[in-house]
Formats: C-alpha cells, structure tokens, sequence
C-alpha cells in the first residue's frame, strides 16, 4: 500500500529534483510503482522510519537512471497544473540553485528541507554518512541561499 | 598552563555556518563563530542568505501536486507491484475470486462424475432387479396350490445342489445358458460318477412355457419370442415335490414310456439321486399335455421352457423332471 502523503513526496521529489514536467512525472510513475512493489523490510528502524528510508533508496535509484536523460541547462518546464506553488514565492530562485548545484546537494536539500526527512534518514537511504549528509545540505543551503538573495 | 584557542578561518566559518544557523553548533563553536561573524561581512551575507533559504524552502514544503497528478501516480504499476498485490489472495477483485471459486467447484463435479462408473452401475442396478422378474405362476390341479416364482427358484437352487456330470444334457443345458449364473435354475443334474455332491449358484431367472429367455449371456432377461424358441431350440425343465415318492416314481417312467418318452441322457428315466429322482427324456410333441395331466394327477407341477442351443427333430420335445422327496 501507499499512501497519499507518500504519493506527494515521491511527486515534489521529482518535481523539484529535474524541473521538468514531463520527465518528473514518469519518473514519479516509476517510483511509486517500485515502492508499491517493496514489502518493508525489518531492521533496527521503527517501521514508519525504515519505510521512509526505503523511500529515498527508490527515489534515488530512480532519479539516477532518469537524471542523465536530462540535459542540464535547460528551462523549468512545470505547468500550474501540474503543482501549486505557495502564492508570491519566486520558484526561478529554486531553478537556479537546481542548475548551479550538484544532483547530491539537490536531492538533499529536497529530502531535508522540502520532504521533511531527517538526516539519519537520508544518510540511510543515499548511502553515505551522516556527516556527507550534513555538508551536502549545508552546502546546498548556502547555494540555495544566494540565489534567494541574488533573486530578492 | 593556558590552552590557546584556534581562530577561524572564514572557510571554516562558512562550513558551520548552517549548523550555527540551525542551532546545532556546541556553545564553545557557537561564541566563536559569533565573533567571526562580527569581523566578516561576507560570512554574515551568507549567513542571511542561508536563513532566507531555511524560510524559503519551508514555503516550498508547502507546495500542493495536483489531485490528477497523485491520482494518476497512484495507480501506477509495474510486474512487481502488481505481482506483489494479486499476491494475497485478499487483494484479488472479488469477481475473480468467486469465478476461480466456482471454476473449482466445476472441475471437482465433474471429476466425480467422470470418475463414477456410471454404465456398470447401471448394470449392477438391472441386475439386480432382474434377480427376482415373476414371468407366470403355475396352477396344479389342485386350485389352492399355486407356485410363485419365488418358490420355484428355492426349489431350483435347491435341486441345483446336486451337480452331475454324466449326463451331457445337464452339460448341454450349462453351455445353453450361458456361465453368468441366470442357467442355475435348471433341474438337478443326477450324474452317475461317485464324486460327491457340489453347491451350484443358483440364480433364478424363471421362465414360463410361454416366454423363452434369450440365451446371451447378458444378466438382463430378455422376453423370447416364438421365433427365437423355433430357431435356438428348447428344453422344458419340470419340478415336483411328492410325499411318496418311492410308490409313485416307477409310474411316471411308466407313464413316461407309455407316452412314447425315451431317455435322452446316459442315464435311466427315475435314476435315484439323493432323495429325488431324475428323468431326462424325449418325448413326442403331441403327448406333452397328456403327460403333463398325468404327473398333475400325482401332484402340482412347476415347468417351465428354457433355451437350449440343441434343437430337437420336429414334433420332438426334451424334458428334464426332477421329482423330489418330501415324506420321511
């Protein structure tokens, strides 16, 4: 089963990891589909926790085999339709800072920042330590920063 | 002896600076990089920006998708989850689960009924009720003396526990009809070897004068017509029970001979066998009823005509009789 909380962050992962409709919505297909598939699987992780690492492992599985699909300067291509944005929020800061950076800082500002998931988890879920997972956020948040400021 | 504290450098003031934006610095880092940032206009920048990223990226987080995009990822499947949904048997629609139901209930009824082997039941069944078919009852002369089918196969099985082999009618009369055990009503076949005395199954299939079996071997009785008595051939199997017998059996091979009987078997006409006797005779077709009226006058008769594959010359007829002992 999947919820629809979890149907959302599979969603505004992919949309903000690629900023691009088309592209997020297949791949968000993709990963909902293999999360469905997943049983969760026992550790030393409470069940809601653990089922939240095995979340970010299918995402980014999945943003790796459709990231290099993508060419990497191109515009934001994400229609009102298909999300809405918080009224007077200016997504161009965000359509730079995912240009400038890399996919590592990217997803983990995302995952952190915009999902809510803490840093054990996505240390868990991406496979690298809590300490790589601290800098990759705080990198990004000072990148992301920046073009907050460069935008305001 | 006092320990010197490190200064910060501005690179690693920018590395902690989202950790000091977040809280998450210990006092002794925290006071430093308050100092530095007090010294460094750059670092402050980038601090400010950092927490003008914390407020936009929590603004972000409240970014709605759209009811047809979750819809639509909602219902998104691969082999694997769909593997994994019809896994359980829980998770299958209930059209399928009942169609499969039912499909199995089909299958198992109609293995049990091909299994069921439902001709030689069948079978079994006719035989069964053909065990006792009540073809006619005889009248002897005496009008309260009537004989049932019923009676005449006690008798029967009765006379059949005397088995002969000598006589190659009682042989001829076995071949006739037919080894499925419905020949058992014959009359005891005497037989004049010492080899003692053998149980015959006996099951009754009464024929009367008038009706003559088939002789298949089918268990089935089949009513005979007259064609089939004319071209198969016949034998009239006859039954007394005489009280008195000793006095009155040389009258009926007297009466036997007088109506132009002879013996058709290998042994005499009143050959003794146990507590009865045995007559196997010819006769001429024209002195059957006169006979028949004789041995009447003696005591009730039960006859009946029964298929034989020998056929006798025209006007001729064959008779086996087998009178019983009832006196002490």
């Amino acid at each position: 089963m999947i919820t629809d909380e979890q149907v959302r962050w599979i969603a505004l992962f992919f949309l903000f990891s690629f900023m691009d409709e088309k592209a997020a919505l297949m791949a968000a297909a993709s990963a909902t589909a293999q999360f469905k598939g997943q049983p969760p699987t026992p550790g030393p992780l409470v069940d809601e926790s653990a089922r939240r690492v095995q979340m970010i492992r299918v995402l980014r599985k999945v943003f790796e085999s459709n990231r290099k699909l993508l060419p990497r300067n191109r515009p934001a291509t994400i229609p009102g339709s298909v999300w809405k944005i918080p009224e007077g929020l200016d997504i161009r800061a965000w359509s730079k800072f995912q240009k400038d950076s890399s996919d590592g800082e990217v997803i983990s500002v995302v995952l952190s920042k915009i999902l809510g998931f803490t840093d054990y988890e996505i240390a868990e879920g991406l496979n690298i330590s809590i300490g790589t997972a601290r800098y990759r956020i705080g990198k990004g948040m000072r990148q992301l920063g920046a073009s907050v400021r460069a935008r305001a | 002896m006092s320990k010197q504290r490190r200064k910060l450098t501005p690179f690693l003031c920018q590395e902690m600076l989202y950790d000091y934006a977040t809280d998450r610095l210990d006092a002794e880092r925290k006071s430093a990089v308050d100092e530095f940032l007090k010294q460094d206009k750059e670092c402050r920048e980038i601090l400010e920006g950092i927490h003008k990223a914390i407020a936009y990226s929590e603004r972000l987080a409240e970014t709605e998708v759209s009811t047809e995009v979750q819809t639509h990822l909602k219902e998104s499947e691969n082999i694997v989850s769909l593997g994994r949904r019809y896994s359980s048997w829980k998770e299958w629609p209930d059209v399928m689960r009942w169609a499969i139901v039912c499909m199995l209930l089909v299958i198992s009824i109609a293995g049990v009924v091909s299994a069921v082997p439902w001709k030689r039941l069948s079978a079994l069944r006719q035989q069964k009720q053909s065990d006792t078919i009540e073809v006619a009852t005889l009248q002897g002369p005496n009008s309260d003396q009537v004989f049932s089918n019923q009676e005449m196969s006690e008798a029967d099985a009765a006379a059949a526990a005397v088995e002969g082999s000598g006589d190659e009618e009682m042989e001829g009369s076995n071949d006739g009809a037919g080894d499925e055990g419905a020949e058992a009503h014959a009359p005891p076949p005497p037989t004049p070897s010492p080899s003692p005395a053998k149980p015959v199954k006996a099951t009754p299939t009464p024929t009367a004068v008038a009706a003559v079996p088939s002789s298949a071997p089918a268990p089935t009785p089949e009513p005979a017509t007259k064609k089939d008595s004319k071209t198969k051939g016949f034998v009239y199997r006859a039954f007394m029970n005489l009280t008195n017998l000793d006095e009155i059996g040389p009258k009926i091979t007297s009466d036997i001979e007088q109506m132009g009987g002879e013996k058709a078997g290998e042994v005499e006409l009143g050959w003794k066998r146990g507590t009865g006797r045995y007559y196997h005779f010819a006769m001429p077709e024209s002195n059957e009823e006169k006979l028949l009226e004789r041995l009447r006058a003696y005591g009730p008769v039960r006859i009946s005509k029964d298929p034989h594959p020998r056929i006798m010359p025209q006007g001729q007829v064959r008779f086996i009789l087998w009178v019983e002992s009832t006196g002490n």
